[in-house]
């Protein structure tokens, strides 16, 4: 199974992608948390990162490249972290604003679900943003997820106090929302 | 700041509380809300080796403070109290597991009115936050004594007893803190 979109794929990082994710983290409007600043990160740091990745048969993350299937382009970044295996992982996406408004963001989550849920056979998918943050809170809610956590006050971004929120979606809520697939991973409750 | 309360005093663990730790870590009726990091089992009981390891991990940890709660008169270990601001010292996560055999003593309400104390006047902590099973009444009971308000579930945190639970948040902002100490 291709990690494929109508519209976009999903391919693993390679050297050359390193500068625009560099570049990305450096926006200040593309990267969500004012914890990640200064906008200083450099080619090298990612290539570090990059390389000092080591094989593993138990990766509890995993990184991938949006890639525009028309043209070959650059679109942004996707991942989770945090895998616990069977159970949970949290996901995260970044897009190059040149690509906002394009639904490359939307295709990307939906192809990163569908390995989630039917591959890796989670029973629930986390994101977190804030409530600065509402066009990454629309894009979620466009897959499923709803708000589960509204930590009041708890992110400070752009000289504002935000509500940290975490949105989740489970399993079952996944599956009613794609017909066309039939879940046979067993029922813990 | 003194991390003392009228009965209780904070310190570091040492080597030598392996032991009383491992058995209140054991106790039945903390089975699946030790809380512990990721690696260490909520309900499997767990060797003296591996709460050697815990103690390692909780020394070694940075932007962390796992520290032992001491019944002064005793001298004995009646518990834990953990506070994390990894993320961002505006939000700090704390945290206070009590012995089965010590809970019901107002422990637990001494220990999070000083954690919250310390973290409100020593740093600069804007919302402090904790979360607990939601089918641990006792403990969200407890959470809303003290000023906690519940701002969400994390829905399917963990599994227990054949259902899946939610993990519920509680926090309390700096302002609420301050308000509820001049009453």
């Amino acid at each position: 199974m291709a990690l494929e979109g109508e519209q976009i794929v999903l391919r693993e990082e390679r050297p050359e992608d390193m500068a625009r994710l560099a570049a990305m983290r450096n926006d200040l409007e593309t990267q969500a948390w004012s914890k990640t600043l200064p906008p200083d990160y450099t080619e090298g740091m990612y290539l570090k990162r990059f390389q000092e990745r080591e094989f593993s048969y138990d990766p509890k993350e995993g990184r991938f490249i949006i890639i525009s299937k028309e043209k070959g382009e650059f679109v942004g970044s996707i991942s989770y972290t945090g895998l616990r295996p069977r159970w949970r992982a949290t996901v995260g996406i970044m897009i190059d604003k040149k690509f906002w408004g394009t639904g490359f963001a939307l295709d990307a989550q939906e192809v990163l679900l569908k390995f989630l849920f039917v591959e890796l056979g989670l029973r629930v998918v986390r994101l977190f943003t804030h409530s600065g943050n509402q066009r990454a809170v629309r894009l979620a809610e466009k897959a499923g997820f709803q708000v589960a956590v509204r930590q009041r006050q708890s992110i400070f971004k752009n000289g504002q106090l935000y509500d940290n929120l975490v949105m989740d979606m489970l399993r079952e809520e996944y599956f009613a929302r794609h017909r066309e697939l039939n879940d046979n991973l067993s029922k813990l409750a | 700041m003194i991390f003392q309360t009228e009965n209780l005093a904070l310190r570091p663990f040492e080597a030598d509380d392996v032991g009383a730790l491992q058995t209140y870590l054991n106790h039945p009726q903390l089975s699946g809300r030790r809380y512990l990091p990721d690696g260490f089992s909520d309900d499997i009981p767990l060797s003296r080796k591996q709460v050697e390891a815990l103690l390692d991990k909780w020394g070694q940890a940075k932007d962390e403070a796992h520290l032992a709660i001491i019944l002064t008169e005793r001298q004995e270990l009646v518990g834990h109290a953990e506070m994390e601001w990894e993320w961002d010292p505006h939000a700090p996560w704390i945290s206070v597991v009590i012995s089965p055999t010590s809970q019901r003593r107002g422990y637990g309400t001494e220990v999070i009115g000083l954690l919250l104390k310390h973290l409100f006047e020593n740093t600069v902590a804007h919302n402090i936050s904790s979360w607990m099973a939601d089918w641990n009444q006792a403990a969200r009971e407890f959470a809303k004594s003290l000023g906690f308000q519940e701002s969400g579930r994390f829905r399917r945190e963990g599994f227990h007893q054949g259902q899946y639970y939610d993990g519920i948040l509680v926090d309390i902002l700096r302002p609420e803190w301050a308000a509820a100490q001049e009453r």
